[in-house]
């Protein structure tokens, strides 16, 4: 049967044509596949090791996902050669929304949350939108994509430890911003640091904003029901949620579900 | 004129099955609100779960086969949970796993205040020393259904699997439990050929949706005509008319999982006003359909 959303319901072998480090504990791989809409993501399947989501981070006749090794999935994707074949099951999910009538747009990133902001710095560029960018790492050895960002993009970079850029959380830099001049603000990172951008923004008054969630995903169907922010299922009707979305369901906000489904507050 | 009574009363015959979307209080309550008669949540068990490695799901023209692996947070931390999806002003139903009667015994008695019911899961066919295993051991599964009677006089159901079903449903009714529920997923696997592999990362799956709609009905009708007690049908359902097929079988309820896979959460409500326009055209009561076709 037919199913309701438009993720792909196949998982296609894909060689990997290229392997790129783009600092000490992230790599891209790239393949070829269905060109997806920033923002979307990919269920990356590495047989015997799991299936886990990744951002897409390039995006094109190739496409990319960045991935910051954290355990052992993340080390396996880290190990891949060109030349390897991996399962790909995307573009899955909604993928930021961008409207055309913009003139000038907010990323906030925070680690590897810059991942999928950066094809979407280059589509508003390409629509004539203007960009600015601010990006949080821990440290400067955490700092990936500058250059690719620069060139498309005015950029603030802000680092817990000072080592590079503005010294604190990307979320005071947010704060120190005036809003006024943006359409939009486009939030991703972890999901502490979503929580402080969103109360800044709430603060400020901000409503423009959509938000993308990196929530525990297990069958990427809209089905088991793990990767749930309140009642959205994020797999299929996120990862961007909008400000009504989240606001509807605030009391999951900061709230992190693990493998086993229980709750963490972060 | 659709409500019906199971041991508590539902406004409509429609459940969400055991599994989908019931790891969070908050997406049960929004498939409450989406018009489900009431939820079964997600299996719980003593101890926290992680479940298995990706991939859990694997689409088919025919169905879904999943090894999720019954992860689960343990029971104690569900109760929030549940206290969330009973804002959807629905009846909750429990849906518990375990390996002894004690086991069984103790999860009931701490969720007995939140819950409207019980299911017992004596039949996940994929993970070892659970489920499946269970209920091929019948004795223990008499001893199971016992002890949860002796502590709840809340609804309990019995969640069958395509072993043993009539006998288990036979000692269900001896047990005195409300009702039996059939049918879980069938055992399943499959290879990937371009990775010389099994396709899901768990290797052994349960098998789901539309291809499991006969084989449930025929569990269904089988047991209608052997049981007293109340037959919720599950297996496949994506329409009005695979539930009334239910229904005509002999099931008093029936439970939707992999269907909104196709149909969204909307399949309550298709379900639900099909059956009330057929009871309509057809001048009759829902319980008179109630195995209607079923002649043993
Ligand atoms: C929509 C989406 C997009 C993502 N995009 C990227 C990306 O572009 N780059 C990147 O490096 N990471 C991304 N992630 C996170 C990535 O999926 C996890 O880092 C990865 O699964 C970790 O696996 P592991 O075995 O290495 O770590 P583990 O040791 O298993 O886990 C470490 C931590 O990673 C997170 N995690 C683990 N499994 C999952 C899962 N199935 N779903 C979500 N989070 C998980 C949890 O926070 C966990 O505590 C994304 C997650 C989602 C949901
Ligand atoms: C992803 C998934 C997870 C499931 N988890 C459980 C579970 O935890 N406990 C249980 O009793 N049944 C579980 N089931 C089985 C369903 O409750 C149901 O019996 C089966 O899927 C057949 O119905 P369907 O075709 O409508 O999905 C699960 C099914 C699926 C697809
Ligand atoms: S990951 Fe299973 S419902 Fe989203």
């Amino acid at each position: 049967m037919e199913l309701r959303f438009k993720c792909p319901s196949t998982r296609s072998k894909v060689m990997i044509l290229k392997v790129k480090r783009e600092n000490y504990k992230v790599k891209t791989i790239f393949f070829k596949g269905k060109t997806p809409n920033p923002g979307q993501y990919c269920m990356i399947w590495i047989p015997r090791k799991g299936e886990k989501p990744m951002a897409y981070s390039y995006i094109g006749r190739i496409s990319g996902v960045s991935v910051e090794k954290i355990g052992n999935f993340t080390a396996s994707i880290h190990a891949l050669k060109p030349g390897d074949y991996i399962g790909v099951r995307g573009p899955c999910g909604n993928g930021f929304s961008v409207k055309k009538e913009w003139s000038e747009v907010l990323l906030v990133s925070g680690g590897v949350g810059i991942a999928p902001l950066a094809p979407l710095a280059e589509k508003l560029r390409s629509m004539g939108i203007r960009v600015k960018t601010l990006m949080g790492f821990k440290t400067s050895k955490d700092v990936f994509f500058l250059d690719r960002l620069r060139s498309k993009s005015e950029v603030v970079i802000v680092t817990e430890d000072g080592s590079l850029g503005i010294k604190g959380l990307v979320s005071e830099a947010l704060h120190s911003e005036k809003l006024d001049q943006y359409d939009q603000v486009v939030v991703c990172g972890p999901e502490a640091m979503i929580v402080s951008c969103i109360e800044v923004l709430e603060n400020k008054n901000f409503t423009d904003y959509q938000v993308s969630f990196s929530r525990y995903m297990k069958c990427g169907i809209g089905l088991c029901g793990h990767c749930s922010f309140g009642e959205i299922v994020t797999c299929i009707e996120g990862p961007v949620l909008s400000r009504e979305e989240i606001m509807e369901n605030h009391q999951d906000l900061g709230v992190f579900r693990t493998s086993s489904g229980r709750r963490e507050i972060v | 004129m659709l409500e019906v009574f199971i041991g508590f009363t539902m406004d409509n015959p429609t459940m969400l099955a055991s599994g989908i979307l019931g790891v969070s209080g908050y997406t049960m309550r929004r498939v409450a609100k989406s018009g489900a008669g009431a939820i079964v949540t997600k299996s719980v068990g003593i101890q926290e779960r992680e479940g298995n490695p990706g991939p859990v799901v694997l689409e088919e023209e025919f169905g879904l086969i999943n090894s999720i692996g019954l992860s689960n947070p343990g029971y104690r931390k569900f109760l929030d949970e549940i206290r969330i999806a009973r804002e959807g002003g629905k009846p909750i139903v429990v849906s518990l796993f375990g390996s002894s009667p004690e086991e069984f015994s103790e999860m009931i008695n701490y969720l007995e205040g939140e819950a409207d019911g019980f299911e017992l899961n004596l039949s996940c066919p994929h993970v070892k020393g659970l489920g499946m295993e269970v209920s091929s051991d019948l004795e223990l599964s008499e001893e199971i259904m016992g002890e949860a009677r002796k502590n709840t006089r809340k609804p309990i159901f019995l969640k069958l699997g395509i072993k043993n079903y009539l006998e288990l449903g036979k000692i269900a009714e001896e047990k005195k439990l409300d009702g039996v529920v059939a049918i879980n997923t069938l055992p399943a696997l499959r290879i990937d050929l371009e990775f010389k592999c099994p396709s899901l990362g768990g290797v052994r799956g349960g098998l789901s949706g539309p291809c499991l709609k006969p084989v449930a009905l025929r569990c269904v009708y089988d047991l209608y005509s052997e049981l007293d007690i109340k037959v919720i049908g599950v297996g496949g359902i994506t329409s009005g008319e695979d539930a009334l097929e239910f229904i005509m079988a002999g099931a008093s309820a029936v439970q939707i999982g992999t269907g909104i896979l196709y149909k969204g959460l909307e399949i309550f409500k298709e379900v639900e006003n099909y059956l009330r326009e057929y009871l309509r055209k057809e001048k009759c009561a829902l319980e008179d359909l109630v195995g209607i076709a079923n002649v043993g």
